[in-house]
């Protein structure tokens, strides 16, 4: 029992209640700001199709889902303008191909003008580097994420939104 | 110290049955459950079982909560689902603060802790519904610093303690995805700082400590990767036992302390310092493992025997005013770790001389053990110091060192060593029934 709140004087009973309506303005802070920053690819974003294969795993939180591999995952080492580490951020350009975007060069600052999509640097093992872009994981119940992978099988569609800076969210996949 | 000093509930029970035996009466009863931070009433049982098991039933319902998110409703409107569980964790805090605000705060904080839960999930069904893949461990960390300031505003342990297993989960996760969780010391530290003023969380407390203890070895790791990705590396250990040495040299400052809170945290981190020091010394004494250290490549150099020797100096200063018993081992196995690691470092150090010296520190620390646990009346040391020297034989009559000459060599010398000991310590009995006589 939190034996430390009893016995306090009006003044830090207000003070506590006070602090404890900031918390939860804080964690809504937090939540809207997931949300938003969610949500702002798909309100404002351009949407482009990536070519991707599914597999079907779980999340400890959040239940199952296909993790989408895209064919932009793997860039070679010879598209890039530095040589990256792993975990660092890293610009894409992309041009469009028939139906699907490509990758066409590997950038450390952000392009002035084209498509790109913001990603980070996973492996740079041999000739290519691996890439996450954040829209690696499309959840859906366990039974559609089986059927979809199953369905699926080595070649999938995904609509992703693109923001003016590269960042990306998933919309749909098909 | 005594370990039967953490057992308050059944020492209030027994001095219970004292008093109605007609031994001693109530006063003094009270006045020796007093010396150990208990009462006669805690003998009766108290609020603590309804508390902890509200507060489990919260944490399943959490769990519970969870699953039923982790099934993904995605016939249900997006927006619905959103919120719907914003309503509830909003409902559920707000339900927390009005119980505070009655000066229900028990009830509050219980609230208050199933609101968290909501507000977790809250964190991962928006990380659902929109996809998130990036980066998941930000979502537990989010989750945990939205939890931080009720530490604060509450004082709660049970908050508390939810905040900093959110927090360790974080840091195990952070740096499995080769990131470097460098704000787990924040959490550490409102965790230490809850249960150094509440007094009353001993698991707070060693769970922290040992969590800052886990972040320097991957803090190290961290910096061997040239501090953009993980290396293992051997520099860990001396950090390790550099820790330990510190942390029982506080043990022991802690024991006596004039709070008796502070003495049972002091009890129980010198524990399991004990245990953690003896498992070591039991995996160095197979060469297997010196072997290792001496062929891996130290990264930190000098700096991890000095880090030893400068813990073990700081180690020894903490427990220096209470006597050789406190201090001598500290020294004893600050030094021995000291000049292994140092001959490591700088010389042309041998796996086997290395293992049997340990071999020795294990036959050494066996007889300290018995000794203190006879002569001051600690019976669980007593106990650790006779399965310690049991298992000692027992692994090295299945694991030979230098053949079986070689193990024969060694038995012998542990034999005369324990020989020659209990000879001193009948010398010294003898005498001193001499002297009261």
């Amino acid at each position: 029992m939190p034996d430390t709140m009893k016995n306090r004087t009006p003044a830090s009973k207000r003070l506590l209640i006070a602090g404890l309506i900031l918390t939860i303005i804080f964690q809504f802070t937090i939540l809207a700001a997931e949300y938003l920053s969610s949500v702002w690819p798909l309100w404002f974003g351009k949407p482009i199709a990536l070519k991707t294969a599914p597999v079907d795993p779980r999340s400890l939180f959040r239940g199952n889902y296909v993790l989408l591999n895209y064919d932009v995952s793997t860039v070679s080492k010879l598209m890039g303008d530095y040589s990256f580490k792993r975990g660092e951020v890293a610009y894409v350009s992309l041009t469009k191909n028939d139906t699907y975007f490509v990758a066409t060069s590997l950038h450390r600052n952000q392009p002035k003008s084209g498509t790109f999509i913001r990603g980070r640097i996973s492996s740079n093992t041999g000739g290519s580097y691996r890439v996450k872009y954040g829209i690696e994981a499309f959840f859906m119940p366990k039974a559609k994420a089986l059927k979809a992978q199953k369905d699926i099988g080595k070649g999938a569609t995904a609509v992703i939104y693109l923001l003016d800076n590269g960042k990306a969210a998933i919309a749909e996949l098909h | 110290m005594r370990l039967f000093r953490l057992f308050k509930k059944d020492m209030a029970r027994e001095v219970e049955e004292w008093i109605s035996a007609g031994i001693i009466d109530i006063t003094q009863g009270e006045a020796i459950l007093a010396r150990y931070g208990t009462q006669l009433t805690d003998a009766r049982g108290s609020s603590l079982g309804y508390y902890v098991l509200t507060a489990l039933a919260a944490l399943f319902v959490g769990l519970a909560l969870i699953l039923i998110l982790s099934h993904n409703w995605d016939q249900i409107p997006r927006a619905v689902r959103m919120l719907g569980l914003c309503c509830l964790t909003l409902s559920v805090n707000f339900q927390g603060l009005r119980l505070i605000y009655d000066s229900r705060n028990g009830a509050g904080v219980l609230w208050l802790f199933f609101g968290s839960i909501c507000y977790g999930t809250t964190i991962m069904l928006i990380g659902q519904i929109y996809h998130i893949g990036e980066h998941f461990p930000d979502g537990i960390f989010f989750w945990s610093l939205g939890i931080l300031p009720l530490i604060f505003l509450t004082r709660s342990r049970l908050l508390a303690l939810l905040c900093l297993a959110l927090a360790t989960v974080w840091m195990i996760v952070e740096a499995q995805s080769d990131f470097f969780p460098s704000s787990y010391p924040l959490f550490a530290i409102s965790a230490i700082w809850l249960a150094w003023t509440r007094k009353d969380s001993a698991l707070l407390f060693i769970s922290a400590l040992f969590g800052m203890v886990f972040w320097i070895n991957i803090l190290i790791a961290w910096s061997a990767g040239d501090f953009y990705h993980f290396k293992a590396v051997i520099d860990q250990f001396p950090a390790s036992i550099g820790c330990g040495l510190l942390l029982t040299g506080f043990s022991w400052r802690l024991m006596h302390s004039s709070h008796i809170h502070l003495q049972n945290y002091g009890q129980l981190l010198h524990l399991w310092i004990l245990r953690a020091s003896l498992i070591l010394l039991l995996v160095l004494s197979f060469d297997s493992l010196w072997h290792e250290f001496i062929r891996d490549k130290y990264t930190l150099g000098l700096f991890s025997p000095l880090f030893i020797l400068v813990s073990c100096a700081a180690g020894c200063f903490l427990a220096l005013p209470y006597g050789v018993n406190t201090y001598g081992p500290i020294l004893s196995n600050g030094l021995f770790y000291f000049c292994a690691f140092f001959w490591i470092t700088y010389g042309s150090a041998d796996k086997e001389t290395l293992s049997i010296a340990t071999n020795l520190m294990l036959v050494f620390t066996g007889i300290w053990l018995i000794r203190r646990g006879i002569d001051d009346a600690v019976t669980h040391f007593f106990y650790t110091g006779v399965g310690l020297l049991l298992m000692t034989a027992m692994f090295r009559y299945f694991d030979l060192i230098g053949d079986y000459i070689g193990g024969a060599v060694l038995f012998i010398i542990a034999a005369a060593i324990m020989f020659v000991a209990a000879r001193y310590w009948r010398f010294h009995i003898e005498k001193k029934e001499q002297g009261d006589a």
